[in-house]
């Protein structure tokens, strides 16, 4: 007799998932269905009327608009859009990956969270991002503050072997696959609206009960510094340890650095302590802006002798230079990136890079959402390295810059003298 | 109509064959997993629309939903995830041992000795991605590095060689369709 295939078991276990809900014509409203589910059931004061239960959650795609539930209350605090997103780390010496989530609210305001870390053996969450908001109602009749929104925002990039990641005892949220993300890394994200009385904030998660946690409930309050716990979950809900840090449940994602040196053009304004260099030294890696006109350097970190990281368990980059400029009115980030493992060797690609058309020798890749905009890292390779800039502005600004751009890379201690 | 009930019903007894359908034409359980999500997200999604009462009819019809997102495959170099997607569904975590099961019910292992012999007919590029993909199994990551080019240009240059091997494979890949 054949055996069953485990994972088509388990595949088969997501359709049973969806056909208890009713039969109907997909409608772009059900891919937000749980977060628009939970905001209905929170809205109407009852959990009563859950109609899917659900131990474990999935997660939500990484960057969503998020509708407005029928019969829902207008709400200057609503998140209208998220955007979770994994960019290389780019500060001056730094190794990995960052990831970053950003809210937009129906006021037109934002709020951001975020942490960096890299794939280290021992580490199964590689970067996380956690962060817990309140805002108040004005209510007709009651006074101002009474009742609002919190809103909780969880989300960690792992390595492939992590199925499910637990934040609390009654939130575990499984982890999915995203085609922008390195290494088959996996992805967990949720969102929580949930509606409160009094001020926040208060971290709130679905009470637990029998045969499951209805979605979107009104749940138990973790008070204001009560900390998540990450735990990492392979597929069959055993722990994945963090064999690096004690402290792993409250911050699981740390990272090497190679020694940096800051410069800064001008001085620090006011009190504090004032940079020692106010120009790049000369170092392993070096960022050209003069051909760049009307280009104004502001602060940097360089990098003057590269070590490398050999035991990080998959590639990813080492930045060994970070010159942050201003180009007429755009913010531009200058960087050169190494393979973190290796340095001198090739690094990989950038992930969900394209080529830019009529540039086959430049990429482009979306950086995530900051500030409300748009943000792209537009890049070159020069020798065995990456030289990009990242920013905000248009195509062609970011092309004109890093076309203008110079640099030189070398590991030995030998001094720079071809530029590329 | 049929009912949502009947669906899970449909995706136990069909899973298997439409999975080892797609291993033995893509000659990986990784991307043969995904390609069967794929191909279950879209028929669940045109599920209320089945009509017939014949099971041959049904799974003819998911067959050629099968065969579409196979040729999707081939032609793009990447998996179509958009049914997924929009329902949420979350593809399983594959581990060694998973991927071995997939290989065993397929019966990959003869297959790949098999086209160990095709490979000579492909262009040089073609068969090297091949040859490190599927015959000696490495992840993607590895390939791309091995051949100095992108995952992106790893992952189509392996599609294509499947492609151009596809008419070579066929005599031997239907074996599981007549014995089944």
């Amino acid at each position: 007799m054949k055996h069953e295939i485990r994972v088509l078991g388990e595949l088969g276990s997501e359709f049973e998932r969806i056909a208890v809900a009713p039969l109907r014509r997909w409608s772009p409203l059900q891919r937000w269905r749980p977060l628009a589910v939970a905001l209905a059931l929170v809205l109407a004061g009852s959990a009563a009327g859950a109609a899917t239960l659900v131990s474990e959650q999935p997660s939500a795609p990484p960057s969503a608009t998020v509708p407005v539930p029928v019969g829902a209350r207008p709400n200057a605090a609503d998140v209208r859009r998220y955007d979770v997103t994994v960019t290389p780390n780019l500060g001056g010496g730094e190794v990995g990956w960052c990831l970053s989530a950003e809210l937009n609210y129906s006021d037109g305001g934002e709020s951001g969270t975020g942490t960096c870390g890299a794939p280290i053996k021992g580490q199964p969450i590689i970067a996380f991002a956690s962060g817990v908001g309140y805002a108040a109602d004005a209510p007709r009749g009651r006074p101002a503050g009474t009742s609002g929104t919190t809103t909780t925002t969880i989300a960690a990039m792992t390595t492939p072997q992590v199925a499910a990641v637990r934040v609390s005892p009654t939130l575990t949220l499984l982890t999915r696959r995203d085609p922008a993300l390195p290494d088959n890394y996996r992805i967990a994200v949720a969102i929580h609206e949930t509606a409160t009385r009094g001020v926040g904030p208060h971290i709130f998660f679905p009470r637990p009960s029998r045969g499951g946690v209805p979605l979107g409930a009104i749940g138990n309050r973790i008070g204001p510094g009560r900390p998540l716990n990450w735990v990492a979950l392979d597929r069959h809900g055993r722990t994945i340890p963090n064999r690096l840090n004690r402290a792993a449940q409250q911050h699981p994602a740390l990272a090497p650095r190679d020694t940096a040196a800051y410069w800064q053009t001008k001085p620090t304004q006011g009190v504090g302590p004032q940079p020692k260099l106010h120009a790049p030294p000369p170092a392993a890696c070096e960022i050209y802006t003069t051909a760049l006109a009307g280009a104004r350097t502001s602060f940097g970190e360089v990098v003057r002798h590269v070590h490398g990281f050999p035991t990080l368990v998959s590639k990813t980059y080492l930045s060994c230079a970070f010159t942050y400029l201003d180009y007429h009115g755009y913010g531009i980030q200058a960087a050169i990136l190494l393979d973190a493992q290796h340095p001198g060797t090739p690094p990989g690609p950038l992930p969900d890079s394209t080529v830019v058309r009529r540039n086959p020798m430049i990429v482009n890749t979306s950086a995530g959402i900051i500030g409300g905009e748009p943000r792209y890292i537009t890049a070159r390779r020069v020798g065995n390295a990456w030289l990009l800039v990242q920013s905000s502005g248009p195509l062609a600004v970011r092309t004109a810059a890093l076309t203008a751009l110079t640099a030189c890379v070398h590991i030995t201690r030998a001094p720079c003298a071809v530029h590329d | 109509m049929a009912t949502a009930g009947e669906f899970v019903g449909f995706y136990k007894r069909e899973s298997r064959s439409v999975l080892v359908f797609f291993a033995r034409r893509t000659l990986d359980g990784e991307l043969a997993l995904d390609l069967t999500a794929e191909t279950f997200a879209q028929a669940w999604r045109g599920w209320p629309r089945v009509r017939s009462e014949s099971a041959e009819e049904v799974r003819g019809w998911l067959f050629t939903i099968a065969r579409r997102q196979l040729s999707g495959y081939l032609r793009r170099g990447r998996v179509e995830r958009r049914a997924l997607r929009q329902l949420g569904i979350v593809t399983p975590v594959l581990h060694h041992d998973d991927l071995a099961e997939i290989d065993d019910a397929a019966g990959l292992a003869e297959l790949r000795g098999a086209l160990a012999i095709e490979l000579a007919s492909l262009r040089s590029d073609q068969r090297a991605a091949l040859q490190l993909r599927v015959v000696d199994e490495l992840p993607y990551s590895v390939v791309a590095q091995r051949l100095g080019v992108s995952e992106a240009t790893a992952r189509a240059r392996v599609s294509r060689g499947l492609r151009a091997l596809s008419r070579a494979l066929e005599p031997l890949v239907s074996v599981e369709e007549v014995a089944r």
